[in-house]
């Protein structure tokens, strides 16, 4: 009986023959280590927030006055298992977040920028800056006074750009002359919808052309369709499914034990358009971001100098002209990387903390760090042709 | 060579991420004295939380709302508001959202906002944002922690004051019997899925041998 279904249901979809070639034929490098599961588990903690946004979703206002008593008060207290609901998303994202930075630095290690995988990369990036979006509009939904504040701070931004319009966008993103209902309701719109769905479409095309273009060993080699060097991807998805249940126990204790580091508490504050919070900071995703904006004198170039960190890792693959990939065969390379992994770290917790003079010259040094790592890119690529010639 | 290669990485993630989620960087300047461990393991928190609820009732909910409680300021029982706030109540179940509570209880809030220059916060979910040293701290004594103040000192000692701070825990936190059932499924879906790594593990380590694999 279950035969002829799945026969039947495979003679009129043919989807069965797609997961099978792509999920268990399709061949990777023997091998592979912790990071390469990291793209499984990015899909994997994407679905976790679908589905616990979708029950989150159900009981959720999107109303100035009453979206902070819904998220603290019907979720949290009145809504059976509505606690769990919430700490899967509001973990969950945490996690995703984590995951997204530590698979887009293994992308760096691993040079996964260079010919023939430029559009992984570009797409990968598109993803990232979707998410960011996602998290920018999402955080404004439980209306603490952190949300309403970051927000208030995120929707001005554009005003650090000299130009008349610039005031016209940021009232276009607001809604009005401040946050409030009517951005909540906008921000609702883009988070719950628009975004995700773009977000299915990127990570189908971040998929398709990865798998079209391979993986390299991890010193670096094509080996794609070498079938001596390669094994049937199902061997690996087991090994992932190790590390994918390991990761779901770490995940478990933060959800069960302890969501506090993932719900700040300040924002259990309502927010208070009237009351300025001594100190606002985004949450530890931007931070980064937020401590080079605020540590770089005048409005416009700390905008300036924010985004340089994001076109500088959209242009790595024209940056990096050498052939050699991966970190593992490039001392050079390797050095500048940990520099350049180092400088995200500070920058990403000093920007937790008040703002001072001593964090803004933390802020100041440590991006400079940050745009050396990119800087040196062609200077290594020169040097490592050059050392290759005379080999 | 390529586990030494690792090892900075490791490190520098690692570091990122326990900073971050390890709370060590979120430091309280308010602290709960020390006789404060004393006082709750003499009195046991039950205790605590009923002492509390009754001061809570009787001093604090003179000026503030505790509505995730469904506790509310005195004016609502005048005799001009306690129809309406009866009839509120039955339609609402006891907890009414900020809509409604601030626009049936305006001229009230109004009131108050003159006598203390704001309007004395709802404080349902202050435990959490001031954090049990500061709360502890603003009851003692409100003027020294939040300079310029209009609240007035009630003059509470220790005890009184834990106890208070216990009843506002739970109006945003769970219980300690709802935090012990959900550490204990915590505890049983961790083994889970601890168990569900040994046996994947397992498995691969079969199929690899049977279909005679290297890697």
């Amino acid at each position: 009986m279950n035969q002829s279904v799945k026969e039947w249901f495979e003679s009129r979809t043919g989807l069965g023959r797609i997961f099978h070639k792509e999920m268990v034929e399709y061949r990777v490098p023997k091998g592979l280590t912790l990071p390469y599961s990291l793209g499984m588990l990015a899909v994997l903690f994407f679905v976790i927030q679908i589905v616990s946004g979708i029950f989150v979703l159900m009981y959720y206002k999107p109303d100035a006055k009453l979206a902070f008593d819904s998220v603290n008060y019907t979720i949290m207290q009145v809504v059976p298992w509505g606690w769990f609901l919430r700490s899967l998303h509001a973990v969950g994202a945490g996690f995703f977040m984590a995951i997204i930075y530590t698979h887009m630095f293994t992308g760096v290690y691993y040079n996964a920028y260079k010919n023939p995988r430029q559009l992984v990369w570009i797409i990968g990036w598109v993803i990232y800056m979707v998410m960011i979006l996602l998290v920018l509009t999402g955080y404004l939904l439980p209306q603490g006074q952190l949300s309403y504040w970051a927000s208030e701070v995120v929707s001005e931004m554009p005003t650090a750009i000299p130009l008349g319009i610039m005031d016209k966008v940021s009232l276009w993103i607001k809604g009005g002359f401040s946050v409030g209902d009517i951005t909540i309701t906008r921000f609702f719109a883009l988070h719950v919808v628009f975004l995700p769905l773009l977000l299915i479409i990127l990570v189908f095309l971040h998929m398709q052309f990865f798998h079209q273009t391979g993986v390299t060993s991890a010193d670096g080699r094509e080996v794609h369709g070498n079938e001596k060097e390669t094994v049937p991807f199902i061997y690996v998805t087991l090994k992932e499914g190790v590390i994918i249940a390991i990761v779901l126990a770490a995940f478990s204790y933060f959800i069960f034990f302890n969501p506090a580091p993932f719900t700040p508490s300040a924002n259990f504050a309502p927010a208070n358009p009237m009351k300025t919070p001594a100190h606002i900071a985004p949450e530890w995703y931007l931070t980064a971001f937020y401590e080079i904006f605020r540590s770089i004198p005048g409005k416009f170039l700390g905008f300036m100098a924010t985004n340089m960190f994001l076109i500088f890792l959209l242009l790595l693959p024209i940056l990096d002209t050498s052939k050699k990939k991966s970190a593992t065969k490039r001392p050079l390379f390797y050095f500048v990387f940990l520099l350049f992994l180092l400088s995200f770290a500070v920058l990403s917790i000093e920007g937790t903390q008040p703002d001072t003079a001593q964090s803004r010259v933390i802020g100041q040094v440590f991006f400079f760090i940050n745009m050396l790592f990119f800087a040196s890119l062609p200077v290594i690529a020169h040097f490592e042709k050059k050392k290759e010639a005379i080999q | 060579m390529k586990f030494l290669r690792s090892i900075p990485i490791v490190i520098i993630l690692g570091g990122l991420f326990y900073a971050l989620w390890s709370g060590i960087l979120e430091p309280s300047e308010w602290k709960v004295p020390q006789s404060a461990e004393v006082i709750k393991a003499k009195v046991g928190e039950t205790q605590l939380i009923k002492e509390g609820s009754k001061i809570f009732k009787t001093s604090c909910a003179a000026c503030h709302s505790l509505r995730y409680k469904k506790i509310y300021p005195f004016f609502v029982n005048a005799p001009n508001e306690k129809p309406l706030f009866k009839i509120l109540m039955k339609e609402h179940n006891g907890f009414l959202t900020r809509d409604v509570y601030e626009s049936a209880f305006a001229l009230q809030l109004k009131g108050l906002k003159a006598a203390f220059g704001s309007i004395p916060p709802d404080l349902s979910t202050a435990y959490v944002y001031l954090g049990e040293g500061k709360l502890f701290n603003i009851i003692k004594n409100p003027q020294k922690v939040i300079p310029g103040t209009k609240m007035p000192n009630l003059h509470l000692n220790d005890r009184q004051i834990l106890a208070v701070s216990a009843f506002m825990k739970t109006a945003i936190l769970p219980t300690a019997k709802e935090t012990s059932r959900r550490h204990l499924i915590g505890m049983i879906v961790i083994i889970f899925f601890i168990i569900l790594a040994i046996l994947i593990a397992l498995y691969r380590k079969v199929v690899l041998e049977e279909d005679n694999i290297e890697e």
